[in-house]
This record gives structure tokens, C-alpha cells and sequence, in this order.
């Protein structure tokens, strides 16, 4: 394999034939839910067409959620799994305590059998109005001394926009009615969530999105008597992407790190190359083809694939223009960013140039 | 030359007819090719007529058109196609731009050069005479190929090699007026000085070029070229044409040329995308520190620091769509599938991986039963020892690997339901580290408690399975893992590792737990 000289050489093995294993497989199926067979309740049932589409796994055994990372502990296998499902209810399954090894232990033959036992804990209807698509997990340690160690979240994701933050009850084994209390939210707008992760401490969670951007949400902890009206999180702006094909690129004649961009997801986009960053993006109405700037850059052209090819003009890139060509003039060195925040993109000319009679000259060509 | 290149045409020409005289031979055929014999023979003697009266061989075509054909053929041989000047200016200025971007398409013109002696014999018989103007037209394009050719020589020193200067080296300046664009140089000075004489001209023309004209003098004419000692006699320089004293492979200022990745706009989000039918509908951004989030964008996995300076560092040791991303309990280790033809897990450490213009390929690569057609989940053991796929082929499989010896303990069909993601469950085994094992902790086997367990879902179903530590755990086994990748470690320091026991060849100590 050719390599770039100074770096390391992909190794490879190869995996052991499939034919080999398929008589000894050691995966035993010890519990099956199956649509409405099994543990699942008949409330939970009833909804047609539930799907999983989310898991999270919280530990139940132990007081420090982060210690098996460490692996100072010897767990038990209790633990609670947290389902999202696609009607925006949350299933909770839990290992039974009298899960018990079987078998025989000795020094021999150490491959000990073991029947899990597990039950449908609670079912929490209507968290989200769409399918939970992400839930994630994390465990704080708490500040204040008087409260318990450490407090448990959950944030939960979904289509419908909104990122819930659910603190755990611990309690909710011996009272499985309440098994999580709100802690905050923040609204996005629609067919928003993909992927959730907190980070270690809690402070704030990273969501990737289906438009192919990532956000940084930051939580702050409000106290209980704050009403939970408002939202209490914070959104940042990790990276932002197209969320298609990208067709044509075109670089500003003046500011030459400001980068056009139009692609299939309809949208026209400015990039700053110099902080890699998005700096304005507006939708358009129909396919776009081609892109580019004017002579003088105040002006954006773009053509469709239905004909049209509209000049879009903006006054804050005017005024952009002209602090870049003053401050380049008098001291090069300084930091000037190009603030596109405010801009307004305007539609000041719009020609259509397809031809009428384009289809029938179509249509004599191909005769 | 030009008599020998006649007498070539005549003679494939009545080759052809002795050829072609047993089948069925159309009156039009015979009429043509007749045609064609009495104007080669009126050209001989015009030539010879010429060449008599001491004429330069390349006038011997008064009228090129009255026979396009091989007065067009003959024209794209080598030596007269350095002095052919009826290309068309467009054709020219086409293949000469085509020429200065790229070598190939001038090794590629002279490729084309010997074969064009033999093309009439293929051609003329079965053709109509309609046909004749397309074959021309081919010569046509043959020719002003070669001429462009030179053009290119030209351009070529011009652009490549700005500081050497074109040359031939013959004993004399060489005669055709076509050549004088070329400085000649003494061949005292050449030897002198190899920067002058090793021209990127010669260096490129004369290796190529001699043996086609041996191979030509060779078969059919002895009076074209003549190879004198350390020197060839072309009929159009007086002076003997010689070689650069030792060919030179002309400098490439791009040779060493590649691409850096800078920045990555994008991330893959949809959990729908059509190109990626079978992809993780699962998390797929992760927090590898504090301040650094790992996540896919189309083949590349980036990490990005989440600060406002953000510098990218990227793992680009896959060859398709990434579609899901586990990592390691500890964080420090991320295990990245692909799917598409050639579906593997690669296991790659993040640390190797610095901020801005890294681009790191070091990796171990799982690779998965063949069929599989996509891995649409990954997840670590609590542990961080097994690593569970959710593999899509006809059916759904469950594939894990033991990560320790990178091989596959369990791979089950699961049934044909949608499988979206398949989980360990992270709390359900997790052993001391070695160096808190004592060793009554070892007879007892009061560390193994336990088992793995999972948990798979998807379109209808949730499964819970528990993974049989068969001999696996066994005291003994694990003493030997650790040996062989102390092995491995060793073995790094030195030459390719490689162990005999398993297929794995490790770089670096990726698969100690």
C-alpha cells in the first residue's frame, strides 16, 4: 500500500471465516420483545406502528456513574435501559435485582450461565411530539454538599425540535410513576435532532443535525423556582454544512475569503474562509446551477434551472465591501471580520432567458 | 524519402490487391485502387524528376490534394512531419494547448506515428471512395498531432524546463529553415558542459525516435537514414544528428506535488440520505476531551475543536462513506466503519491526530464477514475488550469482535427486521484493571462476575442477549493475550511486526486493552 512518507502503514488482519462459527454461536437470545409479544404493556402496544428508534443505558448498582469508566467498581447487572420510541414515549426496562449467576464457578471451567430477568418498569407517554431520535446520559457532581452526590440527566432529542433535559429519579424503582423530572428545554426549529452526547460534566450537550450542521447547547442550572417557561439553554454554532450536493463555488472579487456557494438543498451560502465559518446562507425558490459575484462584489448572480437568474444585492456586504478596501489600505494587519449577521438579501434584478419555443427546438432536434 | 514512402504506399497497395484478389473485389474497388497506383507512380517520377535536378526532397508534393491520402500519411511520418506545415491552425492550436498540459497526450502522438504507415492497408479496400475523406480526415489529425507534437517539445522547454536551452546536437547547424527556432550547440561545448547539452529536447526526443527509423531503413530503403558512428545521418541535415551524450529524465517541478486538507465544511447528519441507505440512524458526534468532538464527513472523520479557533485534524484511512463512529470507554480510542463494496471497521487512537493539517491513516482494520453491505451500528463494550456491529447484508447480522485479538467470536443472522442500532450494555462487565488483580481476587474468580449483555433494536423489536464467556476469560487466555501483545509492542520497535499464531499486523499497541 502506498503511504504518505512519515506515517504509519494501515495494518490489517482478517477475521475468521463466517462458515466456521456459524454451529457454535454463543449469542443466546435470553429476552425478545417483539411488537406486542413479550413485557411490553398493553398502553404501550396500543400505539400502532411504535418503532425503538433511541436507547440509553443508566446503571442502577452503583453511586458514581462515571466509576466504571475507571473500573474501580464491580458491577452488577442491574441497570435501567431508557427506549425512545418514534411516538415520543420513553420505555424503561429494567434487569431485575434477583438477577443471579448460574452454574458452577470453580476455578475450571469459569463460563458461568446467567438468566437475566428483566421487566417493563414504566412507560412515559408524550415527552415529544415526534420520535425520539437521540437520548444521552450523564452524571453530575453536584456542588452543594447538603444534596446528593451526584444528580443524573438525560436529554432527549426529537424530530419536532425541541431538546428536553430530564434529571433521574432515583426513586422511580419504587415509584416507577415519575421516573425522571424535567429539568429545561430549547426549542429548534422541525426535523432538527440526529445525534446527542453530553459532555463529561453535564454543562453542555453537542447535537448533530439532519441538516448537517452541529450545535453546541449550553445548559445552565436554574434553580427550582425559576418557572420553566423559558427556555434555559443556550445554542452555539459549531459548524454549519449544506445539506446536499454542493454545484458551484464562487470567490468574492474583493473580500477573497468570502465564498459563495449554492448547492441542492436550495440554499445560497456565504462561508468566511478565514474563521471557517458561515456567514450568511438564504433559500432559494428553484434549483440553482450557477453562482457569481459581480465585478465590483456588491452584487451576487445566480442562475436557476428553470431560467431565471437573479441578482441578489445586500447593503451590509456594500458596507462590507468598502471597510475591507479602507482598512486593507491603511493597516493590513489588523483583524477586520466580515460581519454578514444583518444582511438581507434582496432579488434586484430577475430575467427568465429560457427560450419559449426551447421546447419545441427540443423537440426538432431530437426527430 | 519521399521515394521510399511511395514505394511503401505501392507496395501495401498491391499487397492489398494480392490479398484481397481471391475474394469477391468489387469493379469500383479495383477502379479505385488502380487510380491510386498511377497517381503514386506519377508522383515517383515527378519525385525522382526533382530529385534529379537537385531539388529538396519535401517539394517532391506539388499538389497534395490530388492524393490526401498518403501524401497525408506519408507527411505524419516522423522526420516529415518536423517539417509538415499544412496542419490547420485550429487543429494546431488545439493539440498544442492539449500538449503543453500534459506529456501523456504527446507520448501519446508518437505512439500514433508508426502506425499510421500500415493504416491504408487496412482500410482502402473495404471502404467506398466517399470513405477516403474520412480516413484523410484521420491522417489529417495524425499530421497536425505530430506537428503539435513539436510544438509542444517547444512549449515544453518553455514551461518546464525554463533554464535549459533547446538543442540539437549535430557537429553543424542544422540546414531546415523549419528548425531554426532551435539554437544548435557545438559538440565540444556540449561535453563541456552538461547543463547545455543535456537539452530537455534530446532528452526527450532522440531514445524514442531511433528506433523507429532503424526498424524503418531496416525493412525497406537503405539511402533514408544512415547510422554513422555515434550519429545519425537524417537526408535532410547534411551533418550527422547525434544524441545527448546521456539521456536525462527531464526535472518535473511537480512531481512531488499533493493535496493538504486545510478544512472540512460539512458533517454527516441525515439519517435518511439515499447514498447511504443502510447508514447509523444513531449518534454520530462524539466528545473525545473536554474541547474536541469527533464526527464524519463523508469518508473523513473529523476532529474539531469546539473553541472559535477551531483547527481540524482528520482521520482519512477510509475509503467510503463512514457511517458509524463508537468510541472507546475511555475515549481515547474510536472505532469507525464504512460500507459500500468493501466493508471494515477501522480502530484508530485520536491522540495521533494533532490540531490543524494532520491527517493521520494509522489504523487497525476489523474486517467484517464478506457480503456485508453496510455496518449500520457500533458500540464498545463497558470495557472496552468487544466491539458489537450491526451488519446489513440480505438479513441482518450481529458481529462481534474481540478487540484484543481482532478477531470475530460471535457473527449471527438476526433476522430480517430493520436493525437500527445494537448496544452493549456498559455496566454489565466490567473487570479491574491488571494491576488491581490480586491473586486470591484470581482463584476466586469473584472479578469474572458477570456478563456482557446487549441489547438490539429496531424496526419491531427489542432484543436482549447475553454474550457466553465460553473459555474466553479464562486466566490462562488472558495471560497469553497479554503476551502476544507485549509481543506486538516489542516488535514495533523493530521491523514489520507480525504474529504467526493470528493474522495481525499491529504498528502500534492499539489492541491493548
Amino acid at each position: 500500500m502506498e503511504e504518505i512518507a512519515g506515517l504509519e502503514s494501515i495494518s490489517s488482519f482478517h477475521g475468521r471465516k463466517l462458515v466456521a462459527k456459524r454451529g457454535s454461536q454463543q449469542t443466546v437470545v435470553k429476552y425478545t420483545l417483539e411488537g406486542n409479544l413479550g413485557v411490553l404493556t398493553k398502553a404501550a402496544s396500543s400505539v400502532a406502528g411504535m418503532e425503538i428508534t433511541s436507547v440509553v443505558v443508566i446503571n442502577d448498582n452503583s453511586n458514581h456513574p462515571d466509576a466504571s469508566i475507571d473500573g474501580t467498581f464491580i458491577s452488577n447487572t442491574r441497570s435501567r435501559y431508557f427506549f425512545g420510541t418514534s411516538v415520543g414515549s420513553i420505555l424503561i426496562w429494567q434487569h431485575l435485582e434477583d438477577d443471579l449467576m448460574a452454574g458452577v464457578l470453580d476455578g475450571k471451567d469459569a463460563s458461568p450461565s446467567w438468566l437475566p430477568k428483566g421487566k417493563l418498569l414504566s412507560v412515559v407517554m408524550e415527552l415529544h411530539d415526534g420520535p425520539i431520535i437521540g437520548l444521552d446520559y450523564c452524571g453530575v457532581v453536584n456542588s452543594d454538599p447538603n444534596s446528593e452526590q451526584y444528580t443524573e440527566r438525560i436529554i432527549s432529542s426529537s424530530t419536532d425540535g425541541i431538546i428536553n433535559v430530564w434529571q433521574l429519579n432515583r426513586n422511580s424503582i419504587t415509584s416507577p410513576s415519575q421516573p425522571m423530572d424535567h429539568l429545561g428545554y430549547i426549542e429548534l426549529h422541525k426535523e432538527y435532532a440526529r445525534s446527542i452526547s453530553w459532555n463529561r460534566t453535564g454543562s453542555s450537550a453537542l447535537l448533530g443535525t439532519a441538516e448537517n450542521s452541529i450545535l453546541l447547547l449550553k445548559y445552565d442550572d436554574v434553580d427550582d423556582d425559576i418557572v420553566m417557561d423559558r427556555p434555559n439553554m443556550s445554542v452555539g454554532v459549531v459548524l454549519q454544512s449544506h445539506h446536499g450536493r454542493v454545484h458551484r463555488l464562487a470567490v468574492h472579487p474583493i473580500i477573497r475569503f468570502l465564498v459563495a456557494s449554492i448547492s441542492s438543498d436550495k440554499t445560497i451560502r456565504l462561508w468566511d474562509f478565514n474563521d471557517r465559518v458561515l456567514v450568511s446562507s438564504f433559500v432559494a425558490v428553484d434549483l440553482l446551477t450557477a453562482v457569481t459575484f459581480s465585478p465590483d462584489g456588491s452584487s451576487l448572480v445566480v442562475g436557476a434551472a428553470n431560467g431565471d437568474i437573479s441578482v441578489y444585492q445586500c447593503e451590509v456586504l456594500t458596507q462590507c465591501i468598502s471597510q475591507f478596501s479602507n482598512q486593507s489600505s491603511s493597516s493590513p494587519s489588523s483583524s477586520w471580520r466580515l460581519d454578514l449577521s444583518n444582511a438581507q438579501w434582496m432579488i434586484s434584478r430577475k430575467r427568465n432567458i429560457m427560450l419559449k419555443q426551447s421546447k419545441s427546438y427540443c423537440y426538432m432536434l431530437i426527430r | 524519402m519521399a521515394v521510399y514512402r511511395l514505394e511503401l504506399a505501392k507496395h501495401l497497395i498491391s499487397n492489398v490487391i494480392i490479398e484481397r484478389i481471391n475474394h469477391e473485389f468489387s469493379k469500383r474497388d479495383k477502379i479505385i485502387l488502380d487510380e491510386i497506383k498511377s497517381l503514386i507512380d506519377e508522383r515517383m517520377a515527378a519525385w525522382k524528376r526533382d530529385n534529379s535536378n537537385g531539388v529538396n526532397g519535401t517539394t517532391a508534393y506539388p499538389e497534395q490534394h490530388s492524393a490526401p491520402l498518403f501524401a497525408q500519411n506519408i507527411d505524419s511520418s516522423p522526420p516529415n512531419a518536423l517539417i509538415s506545415s499544412h496542419s490547420t491552425p485550429r487543429n494546431r492550436q488545439e493539440i498544442s494547448n492539449k500538449a503543453i498540459s500534459s506529456k501523456d497526450t504527446a507520448q501519446e502522438s508518437r505512439s500514433k506515428i508508426p502506425k499510421r504507415v500500415s493504416l491504408p492497408k487496412i482500410n482502402i479496400p473495404e471502404r467506398e471512395k466517399k470513405d477516403f475523406s474520412e480516413s484523410t480526415a484521420t491522417a489529417t489529425g495524425g499530421a497536425s498531432l505530430v506537428a503539435g507534437h513539436e510544438e509542444y517539445k517547444q512549449s515544453a522547454n518553455v514551461v518546464a524546463l525554463p533554464e535549459l536551452k533547446p538543442t540539437i546536437q549535430p557537429t553543424a547547424k542544422p540546414q531546415s529553415q523549419q528548425r531554426g527556432s532551435l539554437e544548435s550547440k557545438d559538440k565540444d561545448d556540449g561535453d563541456d558542459d552538461p547543463s547545455v547539452s543535456l537539452s530537455g529536447y534530446n532528452a526527450y526526443e532522440m531514445p524514442q525516435r531511433t528506433p523507429l527509423i532503424h526498424k524503418q531503413q531496416s525493412s525497406h530503403s537503405s539511402n533514408i537514414v544512415e547510422p554513422v558512428a555515434d550519429g545519425f545521418h537524417y537526408s535532410q541535415c547534411r551533418s550527422k544528428v547525434y544524441g545527448p551524450s546521456y539521456p536525462i529524465e527531464a526535472p518535473d517541478p511537480l512531481s512531488g506535488a499533493r493535496l493538504v486538507l486545510h478544512h472540512v465544511y460539512g458533517y454527516d447528519g441525515d439519517p435518511n440520505n439515499k447514498q447511504q441507505p443502510f447508514g447509523s440512524k444513531g449518534k454520530n458526534v462524539f466528545w473525545i476531551d473536554d474541547y474536541r468532538i469527533v464526527y464524519p464527513a463523508a469518508a473523513i472523520i473529523v476532529i474539531n475543536d469546539v473553541r472559535r479557533d477551531s483547527k481540524q485534524g482528520f482521520f482519512c484511512g477510509h475509503t467510503d462513506k463512514v457511517t458509524c463512529i463508537a468510541i472507546h470507554p475511555s475515549r481515547r480510542r474510536v472505532a469507525s466503519a464504512q460500507g459500500g463494496k468493501e466493508s471494515f471497521i477501522l480502530i484508530w487512537e485520536p491522540k495521533n491526530i494533532k490540531r490543524g493539517l494532520s491527517v493521520s491513516k494509522s489504523a487497525v482494520k476489523l474486517l467484517s464477514p464478506s457480503g456485508m453491505r453496510s455496518i449500520s451500528g457500533l458500540d464498545y463494550s463497558g470495557d472496552g475488550r468487544f466491539l458489537v456491529a450491526a451488519g446489513v447484508s440480505d438479513v441482518r447480522w450481529l458481529i462481534i469482535f474481540d478487540c484484543r485479538e481482532g478477531s470475530i467470536i460471535v457473527s449471527m443472522k438476526v433476522g430480517h427486521n430493520d436493525l437500527t442500532q445494537a448496544l452493549f450494555n456498559p455496566y454489565s462487565f466490567v473487570p479491574f484493571p491488571e494491576q488491581h488483580v490480586t491473586s486470591s481476587m484470581e482463584q476466586n474468580n469473584s472479578f469474572r462476575k458477570g456478563c456482557y449483555t446487549l441489547v438490539s433494536y429496531g424496526g419491531k423489536h427489542i432484543k436482549f442477549w447475553t454474550l457466553k464467556g465460553k473459555k474466553t476469560l479464562k486466566l490462562r487466555e488472558r495471560e497469553r493475550e497479554r503476551e502476544l501483545c507485549d509481543s506486538f509492542y516489542q516488535s514495533h520497535h523493530h521491523s514489520l511486526p507480525s504474529s504467526p499464531s493470528l493474522d495481525i499486523i499491529v504498528t502500534y499497541p492499539v489492541l491493548l486493552l
